[in-house]
């Protein structure tokens, strides 16, 4: 029989209805689509989760309102140490602008992304056939994207400007996305916050907000939140309160670009080429370490789980409690329960494992139980510890925490009255 | 020349970047073949390939190149796949074959459809982790070792389903006598 079962296999070896070149394209970029609105519901999270009193969110707070109120609050957390801007090592922005510039600055790009670096640390990613020009100066650099899409990584401690036609985007440390197409101007801000000035007023955005209306190309949107993600990863990972301030929403005190004269073109310092002068053979410095694409994420959930091996449990449950609005999982059931385990809500925890524990796959219902049932032994509760075990597949064969779980009973039966 | 305008950014081939979009379209043939060999040609087929694409594109960025794109999805593929085997019922099979099993001769080509029907009728009928087993070891012949990884299981958990499914289906296909001879004699 095993030789008819070998042909049935060979038999269902059949291939799918094929479909073009264009098709799969079409549904790759439906796929990058579909994820810009997930992310827009994660920042919006992402601030809900930083609106916590002040002394609790010294690690992840940004701006949370707009105009003058927006600048005291920034000048407040200036001077108690703005743990965010001040760790922050990076900004990235994307945008996307017309053709018109083609005849103003002229240049071919080959085929394939293109980056390039300036001394100052900025790193700057651009589609094939982008134009751009830019004032480079110590401290302060000015950007006009005047054809095609660019991403822009900004070194912490520089004053950062974007033109896209009448519009100004003012970075005041931040993640977000502009995209041109024509006259239309659409900015969306994925993390923290910026200043807009759509040539008609100026507006604050902040996490999760979204300003015009233009179309977007799914790869930026991809790229972005890659960046956005990478950023929280790094002030989770990085950020300590005695580190220097960041710049101001707004930047009063600091001087923004837009008021200043341009500077000299700094192409050789810079490793730019000057106008004219045979840009592409501008050596551009090999990305020495991952791009966007291939560094890891940090995530709500991650941050949350970084935030429990640091023991921060106030942050951790904050945190798991905005990545559950985003989307409830088992997992994030289960940080959320050992945040309220370290901050000895036992109860709490308890019920929050459980949560986890009736959700989920058969792993994370048997990963729920064996932790209700820890924390169930560690109060004396041994009779519903042990129920947890068993109810939740934790010791049936597969479930991916077996060891453990035999472990806990057998610790259990051999010392049935001691502490766990 | 104006200082505002003076320093143009030279473009050059990025050195190794991975665009998402690029990726997900090399990907898709591979992701289709292997959701309709899991999934075989059932209504919401063409649905099951898109969420498999949003997980996918919600993963490249975890991507770090140390092993080949299509290794780093199939998991995410399986994982997808699972979710669209859950619906209660026999799946309800689509005219989608005629394409695959096309050829000249209208006659073979009805057969090989309504053959195609019945092989995947008989795999569905299979408990799910046995029907993913059977089709990434038999059909998609990945190894035990790379199979048990896919599905996040132990090698022996994997090989036992692997055993069972082929044992469900060795009593099946002699159930039909019809459908064993036709596959024998296509050997």
């Amino acid at each position: 029989m095993s030789e008819l079962v070998d042909a049935f296999a060979e038999a269902l070896r059949a291939e799918p209805p094929p479909i073009s070149e264009e098709e799969a394209a079409e549904a790759a970029r439906r796929a990058l689509a579909e994820l810009e609105d997930e992310d827009l519901v994660d920042a919006f999270a992402e601030a809900l989760a930083a609106s916590a009193p002040p002394a609790e969110v010294a690690g992840t707070e940004r701006a949370t309102s707009a105009g003058a109120s927006a600048r005291e609050e920034a000048l407040d957390r200036a001077r108690r140490g703005w743990r965010l801007a001040a760790v922050a090592a990076t900004l990235v922005l994307f945008v996307g602008v017309g053709l018109w510039a083609q005849a103003l600055l002229g240049g071919e790009a080959p085929a394939g992304l293109v980056e390039h670096r300036l001394a100052a640390g900025h790193r700057i990613q651009a589609t094939a056939g982008a134009t751009l020009a830019i004032e480079d100066a110590p401290g302060q650099v000015r950007v006009r994207l005047r054809e095609g899409e660019a991403a822009f990584d900004v070194a912490r401690g520089s004053d950062f400007v974007v033109e896209a036609g009448d519009w100004t985007v003012r970075v005041t440390g931040t993640v977000f996305t502009v995209a041109r197409d024509g006259d239309a101007v659409r900015v969306a801000v994925y993390e923290g916050s910026v200043e807009v000035d759509d040539g008609a007023a100026a507006v604050a955005l902040t996490a999760g907000q979204v300003h015009g209306e233009a179309a977007t190309d799914p790869r930026i949107v991809a790229l972005a939140r890659a960046a956005a993600r990478r950023r929280l990863g790094a002030v989770a990972e990085a950020g300590s309160p005695g580190s220097s301030p960041g710049r101001l929403p707004g930047g009063a005190a600091e001087g923004p670009a837009e008021e200043s004269e341009p500077h000299a073109p700094t192409g050789a310092g810079g490793r730019g080429s000057i106008l004219g002068e045979e840009p592409a053979a501008a050596p551009v410095e090999p990305p020495g370490e991952a791009t966007p694409a291939s560094r890891p994420v940090a995530s709500l959930e991650a941050r949350a789980r970084r935030a429990l091996a640091a023991r921060d449990y106030d942050a951790a449950l904050r945190l798991a409690d905005a990545a559950l609005a985003v989307r409830p999982s088992s997992a994030r059931h289960l940080i959320r329960g050992d945040a309220l385990r370290g901050l000895g809500r036992t109860d709490d925890a308890l019920a929050a494992y459980r949560r986890g524990a009736s959700t989920g796959s058969a792993g994370d219902r048997a990963t729920g139980g064996l932790e209700a049932a820890r924390l169930l032994l560690a109060n004396g509760r041994r009779a519903e510890a042990r129920d947890a075990l068993e109810r939740s597949g934790a010791l049936r064969d597969g479930s991916p925490v077996l060891l453990p779980a035999r472990r806990l009973l057998a610790r259990m039966e051999r010392d049935p009255e001691g502490p766990e | 020349m104006s200082s505002r305008d003076s320093v143009v950014i030279p473009l050059r081939p990025h050195a190794a970047p991975l665009d998402p979009e690029r990726a997900l379209t090399e990907l898709v043939p591979t992701v289709r073949r292997w959701m309709w060999r899991l999934l075989g040609p059932r209504e919401g087929f063409e649905d099951a390939v898109q969420d498999a694409l949003v997980e996918l594109a919600r993963a490249l960025p975890r991507f770090e190149g140390r092993s080949s794109l299509t290794t780093f999805a199939h998991p995410v593929v399986v994982r997808t796949a699972y979710r669209h085997m859950r619906p209660a019922g026999a799946p309800r099979m689509v005219d989608a074959i005629d394409q695959v099993t096309s050829g000249d001769d209208p006659e073979r080509r009805a057969a090989g459809r309504q053959q195609l029907e019945r092989l995947h009728r008989v795999l569905a009928q299979l408990p799910e982790k046995q029907r993913v087993a059977f089709v990434l070891c038999a059909v998609e012949r990945v190894s035990h070792a790379r199979a048990a990884e896919i599905e996040g299981v132990s090698i022996e958990t994997l090989r036992a389903r692997l055993k069972r499914a082929r044992a469900e289906l060795a009593r099946r296909l002699k159930a039909d006598p019809e459908l064993a001879e036709r596959l024998r004699s296509e050997r």
